[in-house]
């Protein structure tokens, strides 16, 4: 009722929301597509443009699913066949080709173990290039032989499982070659993901890939346009806001769910999210999303006034 | 006969400069460390008074007491977070343990620093902490004296560049500059210049990690190839690009830095996300 309430009255050119998760049991799609549906009309990827554009007589709901897990075939989409509700699934490609476990499946697993060192923290490692993040755990992991077996439910689906999601009707889409997280490689080497990963999914579903998710979230403009360059429709963010009416398309936001939260905590964070800035992108920028907004608006000065003589020398 | 490289530094490494060590000692060289006691010989009353003849006492004065309320507290979290990023306890075990020959002098332009790059026959000599050095320590290499410079230099030169970059709206500073050392501040031949991507949430800190990991990389490759025998190209500086020389910063600056969460809420930053 509140989300309705104030979308139509406060926010009517928020059109929908895009929700981001990664994996669920049959049991918690049941549960999320019972929360949305009472509120959003599902659609599929390839309605996402017109309903951002001409809206709808409800507000809409994309699902995507991040990463490739095997559970997102052989649990996620089998149910969410049953409830007829479309899906994107973002698939990370070198997981799929080599079935290694993600860099940061190793690390939440190393997690479990015992306390790690700070310089093994999320928040340093996500500052990190993948190599040098591979390495310090890889160094990790052999001087206390650790032997990581990964749980089912963090294993890769294969490209035939993927394939097989593709001529059920859902969309796949390319979520980078390695989850690395994109803007702290060197622009070559994002780039490369980006188009590698695009061309994978093309290759191997038989379907052109027409949608990239970043890997955390972490994205610069010139990724986007890589991303878009390369035939991507849609690229994804996790900007946790609504999609409102004229939203840039290279630049989508996406709101994460876990199958924690409860009913209520769903719904206020769907209601807050109609707010922006409100909520923190959970990429670790924070509120930037909301001064970035506000400065597209601003033509860019030129930096040639700006330049200051002062300690200048010859 | 193996390339010989003398790398300086001034005072105890910290892990940005460890870093750079652990890198050349991996490229296929014979090295020394010349460890500098400390920046200068110059003593800091001298020191003081030039600069006041420089740029005048208000000035002089609002660059001490910038560094000393907020340059030092800025040090100490930089330098956590440093530590964090390039592993310091890692980099100094691998330090301590190296084996690498370090010869001492009392400050980087020391006459005993350039007896111990002549004794050494230094073929390379790179700067890898300290300030300017003369022409009597940096002539003492045989083939060139390298520094990496973090700031697209000579855009722009001196100290300071990556967050100069980010006060000034500048993301063309924002990058790391490998180059000859001439008798100029950031002046010498070109042999690579690169910059990390910009993105939301981005600090002078961030910026200068990834810097300085891109620009290590790209002197461990002009190394190996000097020890190949070859020559690496001299990147061609356009005639129409601007060089500006920025120094240590002042109070306003300071403030104006730290109010911009060290960078993060710049235009420089925050515009990378929305065009390009």
């Amino acid at each position: 009722m509140l989300i309705e309430f104030l979308q139509s009255r406060m926010f009517p050119a928020a059109r929908g929301v895009i929700i981001n998760n990664h994996t669920l049991s049959g049991a918690e799609i049941r549960r999320l597509v019972d929360i949305l549906g009472r509120i959003f009309d599902f659609v599929a990827h390839e309605d996402l443009a017109r309903r951002i554009d001409r809206g709808g007589r409800r507000p809409f709901c994309l699902l995507t699913f991040d990463d490739g897990f095997r559970s997102n075939a052989a649990e996620t989409a089998p149910e969410l066949l049953r409830l007829g509700v479309p899906a994107v699934f973002y698939v990370t490609t070198s997981f799929l080709d080599t079935g290694r476990p993600l860099w940061f499946v190793r690390h939440k697993a190393l997690q479990e173990l015992g306390p790690l060192p700070e310089t093994l923290s999320s928040a340093v490692l996500k500052q990190l290039p993948l190599e040098r993040t591979e390495t310090l755990l890889d160094r990790f992991i052999a001087a206390r032989g650790i032997d990581l077996v990964p749980r089912e439910h963090w294993q890769a689906m294969t490209w035939d499982e993927a394939r097989g999601l593709a001529t059920r009707g859902f969309t796949i889409g390319a979520h980078a070659v390695e989850h690395s997280i994109l803007p702290r490689e060197t622009f070559a080497v994002a780039e490369g993901s980006i188009r590698e990963s695009m061309a994978a999914v093309s290759r191997h579903t038989g379907v052109r890939c027409a949608t990239f998710a970043f890997p955390n979230g972490n994205y610069t403009a010139a990724l986007c346009r890589v991303a878009t360059a390369c035939g991507a429709a849609t690229v994804m963010t996790t900007e946790p806001s609504w999609v409102r009416n004229g939203a840039q398309t290279w630049r989508l936001p996406r709101i994460q769910l876990f199958p924690s939260q409860s009913r209520r905590k769903i719904c206020l964070k769907l209601a807050a999210a109609l707010y922006d800035g409100l909520l923190a992108n959970p990429d670790g920028t924070g509120r930037a999303y909301r001064r970035m907004e506000a400065l597209r608006s601003r033509p860019r000065p030129d930096v040639s006034s700006l330049q200051t003589v002062r300690r200048q020398q010859s | 006969m193996s390339l010989r490289v003398a790398a300086l530094i001034s005072g105890e490494p910290g892990p940005a400069e460890l870093w750079t060590l652990h890198a050349l000692a991996a490229e296929p060289v014979e090295m020394i460390v010349v460890r500098a006691e400390r920046p200068t010989g110059i003593p800091a009353r001298k020191r003081l008074e030039r600069l006041r003849r420089e740029i005048g006492a208000v000035r002089l004065i609002s660059r001490i007491v910038g560094n000393r309320v907020f340059g030092s507290w800025d040090a100490r979290v930089r330098d956590r977070q440093l530590e964090l990023l390039f592993d310091g306890e890692e980099l100094r075990s691998w330090w301590r343990a190296s084996g690498i020959r370090v010869v001492r002098s009392p400050f980087l332009n020391h006459d005993a620093t350039r007896e111990a790059l002549v004794e050494y026959r230094a073929d390379l000599v790179v700067r890898v902490s300290g300030g300017v050095l003369l022409r009597k320590v940096f002539s003492a290499a045989r083939i060139a004296t390298l520094n990496i410079h973090h700031g697209i230099a000579p855009r722009v030169r001196g100290m300071w560049s990556i967050p100069w970059g980010l006060i000034e709206n500048r993301p063309d500073w924002i990058g790391g500059t490998v180059h000859v050392i001439d008798e100029g501040i950031d002046t010498g031949d070109v042999l690579w210049r690169g910059a990390p991507q910009i993105a939301a949430g981005d600090t002078g800190t961030t910026l200068f990690f990834r810097t300085h990991l891109e620009a290590v990389r790209a002197l461990a490759g002009i190394v190996r190839e000097y020890a190949r025998g070859a020559r690496p190209g001299v990147t061609a500086i356009p005639d129409s690009e601007e060089s500006v020389y920025r120094t240590a910063p002042e109070f306003g600056d300071w403030l104006q830095y730290l109010t911009a969460a060290r960078g993060r809420n710049c235009a420089a930053v925050l515009r990378t996300g929305v065009e390009c």
